[in-house]
């Protein structure tokens, strides 16, 4: 007891040596820091996107700000095209708060234990590094995070050994073969971003403003619960919210499923009269779609996941009546 | 007559991605009520796979007739007056797990798979501005309900390591 006392500035000087560096090779550390690089550093560079055998070149221009980034992205290559993009990560930040438990009245039930899910995100996939390789001129940590079943794809990632942003980005499928891959060839990072390299060139530039919490929190169904039942292993509800889908439309309420790397949104329709009901599937290049009608709604399942993990999550989803003590059947 | 041309240009900007977002949402809730509507719709993203010129690498022999049948059901419209410019992809959809840090969905566009398993596509509709062909079978366009499901979610939930952010941080919020 008394060595491990003196050893403790040593060890506590250690720790924060080794958080200062980078969280170490920790993997989940360095999963953590790229996470939290996009709203925390500002830069300029060129980036290769490429899915399945199509390949873009893109330059981007990201600001960090008020806790949310905006970017500005134009294609370098084909058809000129050019996105302006805000995200509100405050208001991103309320609507996703998670209740401790229990939930209100008429809300859907969310898991009461998010923190430790999301920890556990090495459970479904095998995190391992390689070491340092170096990209755009930077060194940067590679971070593979194996699927360890076929319920998501594998993500290959070389971070920023400095910020742990992104510098490369893969997505893997099962048989090995490359889904998508974000490469930056060029990248500077920006202490300050003028105005004017945020703002469109050209006149048709698009303008996405994501305010994630329209919903302000508070999801209730019309007359019910929403739930899940069987859902994919290591997928969990993160984010329930209601969302409008323009002015005239019904809301929907829409959730947000995590296994802490892959993504799943599942949107509702509440419409009392779902007047065309659609059931189908589609997919664009590693995202999934399905949809179909479940206990009278619309329910559409869209994400970066394997086309199985999008029904199977839509057989999940599961609808209480207010006031009944049965559920309904799932479809 | 009027309002038949009229909307014949509308369905075009809107497979050209020349619509503000109003009129996007307004046009697919009249897609989803009129089976003319979302067939014409079909035909134009038909009309610029062809012109795209990539579908004919993959396409099944009567393919081109088909093609032309097509253009031809639509009469000159308004495709000769853009001959000069590649078409665009019908809405920016996007969605792309990899980009951790951009909607590359809304830049890139998307590329809808309609049917069979992810071994054998059997339908697909390219609305990207894509350079490259098409692998496409046969066209049916996807239902155009999907792509703003797909759009939405590629918006409010960035792919990859930023939607794990956000969850990292409702997370800390609490």
């Amino acid at each position: 007891m008394l060595r491990w006392r003196r050893h403790l500035p040593a060890m506590l000087l250690m720790l924060l040596s080794w958080t200062l560096h980078a969280g170490g090779d920790d993997p989940s550390l360095w999963l953590e820091r790229m996470g939290q690089s996009l709203h925390t550093h500002s830069y300029e560079g060129t980036f290769i996107f490429q899915r399945g055998d199509r390949i873009d070149t893109v330059r981007v221009v990201h600001a960090a700000e008020d806790g949310g980034y905006r970017e500005r992205l134009q294609t370098l290559t084909g058809s000129s095209r050019e996105v302006i993009r805000s995200v509100d990560r405050i208001s991103a930040i309320k609507g996703a708060r998670v209740d401790g438990g229990g939930g209100q009245q008429g809300a859907p039930q969310r898991p009461p234990a998010i923190a430790g899910m999301l920890l556990r995100a090495d459970e479904h996939y095998h995190l391992k590094s390689p070491g340092y390789d170096r990209i755009a001129g930077f060194p940067c940590y590679m971070l593979h995070a194996e699927a360890l079943d076929g319920y998501r794809y594998s993500h290959q990632y070389c971070l920023h050994r400095d910020t742990g942003l992104p510098l490369l980005s893969e997505l893997i499928d099962a048989d090995g073969q490359l889904l998508e891959r974000l490469v930056f060839t060029e990248l500077e990072f920006l202490d300050v971003v003028f105005e004017e390299s945020l703002k469109a060139r050209g006149c048709d530039a698009r303008h996405i403003e994501v305010r994630a919490a329209d919903g302000g929190g508070t999801v209730t169904g019309q007359d019910g619960d929403w739930y899940f039942e069987g859902l994919p292993p290591g997928f969990s509800t993160v984010i329930a919210t209601e969302r409008l889908f323009g002015p005239d439309s019904p809301p929907s309420l829409h959730f947000v499923l995590s296994d802490g790397l892959a993504t799943v949104s599942v949107y509702v329709a509440t419409a009392e009269e779902v007047s065309e009901a659609f059931e189908g599937y589609t997919r664009s290049g590693a995202t999934h779609a399905v949809a179909r009608p479940v206990a009278g709604r619309q329910v559409t399942v869209v994400g970066e996941v394997p086309k199985k993990t999008v029904e199977r999550i839509a057989e999940s989803a599961r609808f209480r009546a207010s006031g009944a003590g049965e559920d309904a059947p799932a479809r | 007559m009027n309002n038949q041309v009229s909307k014949s240009e509308r369905l075009s900007a809107l497979v050209d991605n020349e619509t503000d977002t109003f009129e996007t949402r307004r046009l697919i809730d009249e897609l989803m009520k009129s089976g003319e509507d979302r067939a014409q719709w079909s035909r134009f993203h038909l009309i610029g796979d062809s012109l795209r010129g990539g579908m004919t690498q993959v396409a099944p022999a009567d393919f081109l007739a088909r093609v032309q049948e097509s253009i031809a059901a639509d009469g000159p419209l308004d495709v000769s007056e853009r001959s000069g410019q590649r078409l665009r992809w019908l809405k920016p959809v996007a969605g792309v797990g990899v980009a951790a840090t951009v909607a590359m969905v809304s830049l890139l566009g998307l590329q809808m798979v309609t049917g069979g398993d992810d071994d054998a596509p059997t339908v697909t509709v390219e609305v990207a501005p894509a350079s490259e062909p098409a692998e496409t079978e046969m066209v049916t366009a996807p239902d155009p309900r999907f792509a703003r499901y797909l759009e939405n979610h590629a918006e409010l939930v960035a792919p990859g390591s930023s939607a794990f952010a956000r969850v990292r941080n409702s997370v800390d919020g609490e």
